[in-house]
């Protein structure tokens, strides 16, 4: 059978032929993967110029923990006390801020700006509750926005209609990817040195395995016909749960159900994994340092995996922290390994050559903001303004993110309806992708941590704490 | 929901996917005993699965940033390892989704 080649063209000509319009230089002022990029790079310019300046600081508000003897009532938010003015000035200049980034963005997309900055005051608002139930003392160390996120969208969407004049608003794909595009800085590729050849053996050498691993179990033998969702959990399970999962979702194009079930399954084993795992270590008195490998190579939330490896001892909690750092930075080069995939491989029909220009059309773009804000933070930025000042940027734009994200987890929810969801179980084969990956998840990390940090093969290194 | 026929047979595969529906069941009761008594926390440290991402972490700096490792690898070697590692795994990807339908 001849090979049929992709044709870059505004018209259709057959179903075995890709229609894609050409790239012109004005997308990047009119396409939203564009404006994600540009309204992120903002946010981190003006952060930077305020750290390197020391003249202002730019930084996102949020509430305080909340609920107990220590932190206090949640009213302390609503009394008219110094804590409830620097909480919501914070928060008012964060709505300033996101307002106009994604208000004048939704006017270069050709929608209207005012019904958008309406829209958009309305979902702030539902979002700041979010962020406030997220702020209990022990719903913020356990679940946090996203969950809540979702819990608070799912209930308007599911017991009354979400109205017409929010909608505008409901942009979760722009909010992710500027998200994502403010992640990108914190994404250090020069960690990639802080545990050597036994970081990177643990983290890097595992984690491709165990995605390939998912992959061939949830669309060869499960036979599942959602491969987006496949992609979704097997990158939750293998790098770094829902930081993962948001990325690899923007970058194959999932569904919002896809994302809300693989964040969902994650928090749950993240709970019981950081609780059952130290647990476990100290019952077979296995050493530290492959416990706290393991820990760092498998728990999927990054403060679970500090607090887990903690539970083992400082060493432990050293090398769980460090094996995670490591799994950190993977997140862009799988986004855009499976970007790649999905553009060349899955999206394309049988016998389809897919050209440079369709690749390029379909490739996603704010995943290249998200590597070159990496890149510079991690080359330019590290080096010539030192690590302390690259920190404290970091620490500043964090915020920023965290919203971007809680605005997209609250459009999930608001878009979400229970039947949709039931939909997605495909019979419980789902779960079965996300159990039985990550027993092969906990099997290989443990093997690869022992081979390295048991002494038996390669000398032990040397951890200070 | 769909009912299932009498006639539709109970293959392994169903066997499997009811066992993993019954298991995460139990792993959300057993997740939520856990958070409700407030399970797995070390002293000195005020955060945990809900810091999703290393930055998430209040004072993420001290866990971070310190040197805690003398790495002997070069730099260079450990990103060309990171690279072809990377490049060898997306060949095996690509191929084994092709060759195993």
């Amino acid at each position: 059978m001849s090979k049929k080649t992709t044709t870059v063209s505004q018209t259709p000509i057959n179903d075995d032929v890709v229609v894609a319009e050409k790239f012109q230089l004005s997308d990047m002022l009119h396409k939203e993967d564009w404006l994600s990029i540009w309204g992120a790079f903002i946010i981190i310019a003006i952060a930077s110029l305020g750290v390197i300046s020391g003249a202002f600081v730019f930084k996102a508000g949020t509430f305080g923990k909340w609920g107990d003897a220590d932190h206090g009532s949640f009213l302390k938010f609503f009394n008219g006390s110094e804590t409830c003015f620097s909480t919501w000035g914070g928060i008012l200049l964060t709505l300033i801020a996101l307002i106009v980034i994604f208000a004048v963005s939704n006017q270069l997309m050709g929608k209207s700006i005012a019904k958008y900055a309406v829209a958009f005051l309305g979902l702030f608002v539902l979002t700041c509750l979010v962020r406030l139930i997220s702020s209990q003392v022990t719903f913020s160390k356990y679940l946090e926005y996203a969950f809540w996120a979702l819990i608070l969208g799912l209930v308007i969407s599911n017991l009354m209609k979400v109205p017409d004049w929010l909608k505008p608003a409901i942009q979760t794909e722009f909010y992710i990817k500027t998200g994502l595009v403010l992640m990108g800085a914190s994404v250090l590729f020069s960690n990639i040195q802080k545990f050597g050849l036994y970081g990177l053996g643990i983290a890097w050498a595992v984690t491709p395995v165990v995605i390939i691993f998912m992959w061939l179990l949830g669309t060869k033998y499960l036979k599942m016909e959602n491969k987006r969702m496949v992609m979704t959990i097997a990158a939750a399970t293998s790098v770094c749960g829902t930081s993962a999962a948001i990325a690899t979702a923007a970058a194959c194009k999932a569904k919002k159900t896809d994302l809300t079930f693989a964040v969902g399954i994650s928090l749950i084993f993240t709970v019981l994994m950081m609780v059952g795992m130290p647990l476990f270590c100290k019952v077979v008195a296995l050493d530290p340092m492959v416990g706290g490998a393991w820990i760092g190579g498998t728990v999927d939330s990054t403060g679970a995996v500090v607090l887990a490896g903690n539970a083992l001892g400082e060493l432990a909690g050293q090398v769980a922290a460090l094996v995670k750092m490591i799994q950190n930075i993977l997140i862009g080069f799988v986004a855009f390994a499976v970007a790649v995939f999905f553009t060349t491989k899955v999206d394309k029909t049988e016998n389809q050559t897919v050209g440079a220009s369709e690749i390029w059309h379909r490739f996603p773009k704010f995943i290249l903001g998200f590597l070159g804000a990496s890149l510079f933070f991690s080359f330019v930025f590290q080096n010539t303004i030192g690590v302390e000042s690259t920190a404290k940027i970091l620490s500043d734009i964090k915020e920023f993110q965290t919203w971007c994200f809680a605005l997209a987890f609250t459009c999930i929810g608001l878009e979400t309806n229970f039947k949709e969801m039931a939909e997605q179980f495909q019979g419980g084969k789902p779960f079965v992708l996300y159990i039985v990956g990550q027993v092969f998840n906990l099997v290989l990390t443990f093997v690869v941590a022992w081979l390295l940090l048991s002494g038996r093969i390669f000398p032990i290194p040397n951890i200070t704490v | 929901m769909k009912k299932r026929k009498s006639s539709e047979p109970l293959t392994p595969l169903k066997v499997v996917c009811t066992a993993g529906i019954l298991f995460f069941v139990a792993a959300i009761f057993v997740a939520v005993y856990m958070m409700a008594n407030n399970m797995g926390q070390v002293p000195g440290i005020d955060f945990g699965p809900g810091q999703y991402y290393y930055t998430d972490i209040p004072g993420w700096q001290k866990y971070f940033l310190p040197d805690h490792y003398e790495n002997p690898v070069p730099l260079g070697v450990l990103i060309f390892m990171f690279f072809v590692w990377g490049f060898l795994m997306y060949r095996l990807w690509t191929y084994l989704d092709q060759k195993l339908k």
